[in-house]
């Protein structure tokens, strides 16, 4: 009995204890929000006059910002940043820097904590001034994977990939840790800002995976360059073959139509792969594939034969022949070729 | 009646350490999540081409008045490739040809995909410009049998489920996209928050100002949804162990919805069936998988304000939960089954299950022994304030937590009107929705509605496409 009266009066204490810590994070939170709002648009307004005014527009010196407005500045930097591009995106990068946030993203990234070492490199890998590539450089050495890809990607945002070996190496690693996403982030930058090194990445991967997202990206971004890598990937394994076909559709690689055609008549292949093949047929438009793709649209599964059918309405006379000759029949085939014909 | 007491008291004292277990790993998961949020690498990433393209799939059913806005908000969502796939479950009512009106759509010709079995379409209608929207008319199903036809047509590798009179936040699919861009391989579904849009004023299908409710039957349910979702759903996501990812807005993996052979038309309870029945399929095949809640994305959908109303819905809630642990029960307590099997699933079954027997029993058994003399009133007494001020440290931690994570009742008056009711709530609301829960109880074991479900086997196409991360299209 008198258990259950102090477990109560503990309960009572908790109670307290919990609407106490509400109202002093509440006040806490309420006043750290209006003092980043009204830094927020201070900033805000200062980077306007700044893409507007040039340089002629002074950063506010760093010693006179405390943490919360040096925040405050980042976030609003930050956000602008994702949005512009060349000169104006340098402007605010300059004003970033004047402002004292380089160096204390900078110092960050010595911190203890790898989520603050993390956050630092991101930032510093948006901002992509000059001044950032020594720390971001240095972060490439850092023990936890993710502050080192985080930096990685800041650097090929640069376009300063002067190591493709550890740039690789880095990827490898996070792969192997099921961190694909911010692996695609960093091929993706390497896609956008230095294409020539993805060809290193791609040849020195030891990981299926970073080589399949390095696929998806030279398609995905159209790097015609690169056409050589998707038609080596088309012999590998299924998931690298399904994107490559895609990619050599995306580029439009017309001397890829006998071995995608190769794909779409392998048997041993699975369905997404030969989905994918005809896809890029279609896309490629060389009536010599009508033959193989009439085939597809008998095929044994569904998504071969939907794109079997797309690809056919996409060849022109002959296609859509094939279409309209099949598209009588009460058949699974008769289905797809209507409404191929009548997408 | 002193084993009754004893039982009660360890029943307590096994929801005590679950429930501040949990609270305690959404507080440490929330914390994280803050911790490592990266400004805005992850959202570059999902607005890049490498983004999975997602299927917006909207079971309608009679819904004239909101459909068009509806759609016209979910094609305005912030996201850089979506289709939105609207199905008439048979409405009698204008829906077809108000959506046929307004986006301007014609008659097409479309093979019904053969992956999930649903009731005939009657008609497929797509736009004759270039919006990516398709329109089923189909013969009248239900909602999961929609939900299945709506996965055959989807276009993309994700399809995103959401009720037609729910509303989703600008930035809702992009959050809430964000796991499957992290680990494409492993993630197979997220859920996002659902919040009460009663008392919000929504304007042209968006939510333009938000309100707590007036209603106190819709602001107990707000109390309940910041647990539910915040505490709960934040915890066993952490230790991928989540069952329910609610209907009204939830991301999946096309092929995981179908090698799990899509929603179940059996059951009042569609969107934890299937989530179950996943968590299933995927340790059946050896998969290694991750269902996942995340904390951020809102989804605002309309809470029932009659009292008729909710005990509607709530016996079809816990029918639905006692359809799906009947259906499954061979995972509880399993080990192969891990989390799902070893924690969550029995939570559940004693929680929501065997816990309002339990609770209400203990009330009764309390009063008659305090009556009686078995034990004095000042025990009695002391028992009751121990229940309702767990009650209240439970809710009061989901509001602390929610405080601390998204602040999202900025106002003083919110959260005066939010406390009062977590404090109101322990005195009588949470015993009548227990009542509902017992009152299902006992209509299903009457109604000797304890289906079993089968499943097919898996397909080629689906077998290939889960070991992919290419994704079925």
């Amino acid at each position: 009995m008198d258990s259950v009266r102090y477990v109560d009066a503990a309960l009572i204490v908790v109670v307290l204890a919990l609407l106490v810590a509400l109202v002093t994070v509440r006040v806490r939170a309420q006043r750290r929000r209006t003092r980043l709002a009204v830094a927020r648009e201070r900033f805000e307004t200062l980077i306007a006059a700044r893409l507007v005014g040039g340089e002629g527009v002074p950063a506010p010196p760093p010693a006179d910002l405390s943490a919360l407005e040096r925040g405050a500045l980042r976030d609003a930097g930050i956000d602008a940043l994702v949005e512009l591009r060349g000169r104006e995106r340098e402007r605010v990068a300059a004003l970033l820097e004047e402002g004292g946030v380089v160096d204390a993203e900078a110092q960050a990234l010595r911190s203890a904590g790898p989520d603050r070492r993390r956050r630092a490199a991101d930032v510093l890998g948006l901002i992509a001034s000059p001044a950032t590539h020594e720390p971001l450089r240095a972060a490439l050495e850092d023990r936890d994977v993710r502050v080192r890809l985080a930096a990685a990607r800041g650097l090929a945002e640069l376009g300063q990939v002067d190591d493709e070996w550890s740039t690789t190496l880095i990827a490898d690693a996070a792969a192997y840790e099921h961190r694909l996403g911010a692996v695609a982030e960093l091929v993706l930058a390497l896609g956008a800002r230095a294409p020539a090194r993805l060809a290193s990445v791609y040849f020195n991967s030891g990981s299926s995976e970073v080589r399949r997202i390095v696929v998806a990206v030279i398609g995905e971004l159209r790097l015609g360059q690169h056409v050589g890598i998707l038609r080596e990937a088309l012999d590998g394994d299924d998931e690298l073959a399904a994107r490559a076909a895609r990619g050599l559709g995306l580029v439009g690689d017309v001397e890829s139509t006998e071995s995608l055609l190769a794909v779409v008549r392998d048997p041993g292949r699975s369905w997404f792969v030969r989905a994918a093949a005809s896809t890029a047929l279609g896309q490629l438009g060389d009536p010599a594939a009508v033959d193989a793709l009439a085939a597809e649209l008998r095929a044994g599964e569904w998504p071969r034969r939907r794109a079997a059918a797309e690809a056919l309405a996409r060849l022109g006379p002959a296609g859509k022949a094939v279409l309209r000759s099949t598209a009588g029949l009460e058949t699974e085939a008769g289905r797809h070729a209507v409404a191929a014909l009548d997408a | 009646m002193k084993i009754y007491l004893a039982l009660t008291v360890a029943y307590f004292v096994a929801f005590a350490i679950v429930h501040t277990g949990l609270l305690l790993l959404a507080w440490r998961q929330l914390r994280r999540a803050a911790r490592v949020a990266s400004v805005t690498a992850l959202r570059r990433t999902v607005r890049s081409p490498l983004a999975p393209p997602i299927s917006i799939i909207v079971p309608a059913y009679n819904e004239e008045a909101g459909i068009v806005d509806s759609v016209r908000s979910l094609l305005a969502l912030d996201y850089p490739s979506t289709e939105v796939v609207v199905l008439s479950d048979g409405s009698t009512d204008g829906t077809v040809e108000q959506m046929i009106e307004a986006f301007d759509l014609r008659p097409a010709h479309r093979p019904t995909p053969p992956f999930l079995d649903h009731r005939p379409v009657r008609g497929v209608y797509v736009p004759r410009g270039r919006l990516k929207l398709i329109l089923i008319d189909k013969e009248n199903g239900g909602k999961a049998d929609s939900m299945n036809a709506g996965t055959n047509f989807a276009r993309f590798p994700l399809v995103c489920f959401i009720d037609a009179d729910s509303i989703l936040e600008q930035d809702a699919l992009v959050k809430a996209a964000i796991p499957f861009v992290e680990d494409p391989l492993r993630t197979i579904a997220s859920g996002g928050v659902i919040r009460i849009a009663n008392g919000c004023r929504i304007s042209r299908g968006r939510v333009v100002e938000k309100n707590l409710p007036r209603s106190p039957l819709a602001m107990f349910q707000v109390v309940e949804y910041l647990r539910a979702f915040l505490a709960a759903r934040t915890g066993w996501s952490a230790v991928n162990g989540l069952l329910i990812i609610s209907g009204a807005f939830g991301l999946f993996r096309k092929d995981a919805v179908i090698a799990a052979d899509g929603f179940s038309t059996d059951t009042m309870g569609e969107d934890m069936e299937l989530v179950v029945r996943i968590h299933r399929t995927m340790r059946e095949l050896g998969r290694e998988y991750r269902i996942v809640y995340v904390p951020d994305p809102v989804c605002w959908t309309e809470a029932p304000e009659s009292v008729n109303n909710l005990r509607g819905q709530r016996r079809r809630w816990q029918q639905g939960t006692l359809e799906t642990l009947w259906a499954h029960r061979r995972m509880l307590f399993n080990p192969r089954y891990r989390a799902a099997g070893l924690l969550s699933m029995p939570s559940m079954l004693i929680f929501e299950v065997i816990g309002p027997i339990i609770e209400l029993g203990g009330y009764a058994v309390s009063i008659v022994a305090a009556l009686t003399g078995v034990i004095s009133v000042g025990t009695f007494l002391a028992f009751l304030a121990l229940a309702f001020l767990y009650g209240m440290v439970l809710s009061l931690g989901a509001v602390v937590l929610e405080d601390t994570a998204f602040g999202r009742n900025p106002r003083w008056s919110d959260l005066r009107r939010i406390l009062l009711y977590s404090v109101a709530e322990n005195l009588g609301y949470r015993q009548v929705t227990h009542l509902w829960k017992l009152e299902a109880f006992w209509r299903l074991w009457r109604g000797g509605g304890w289906g079993t479900m089968e499943r097919k086997g898996l397909s080629r196409e689906v077998q290939d496409s889960l070991a992919s991360e290419v994704g079925m299209r």
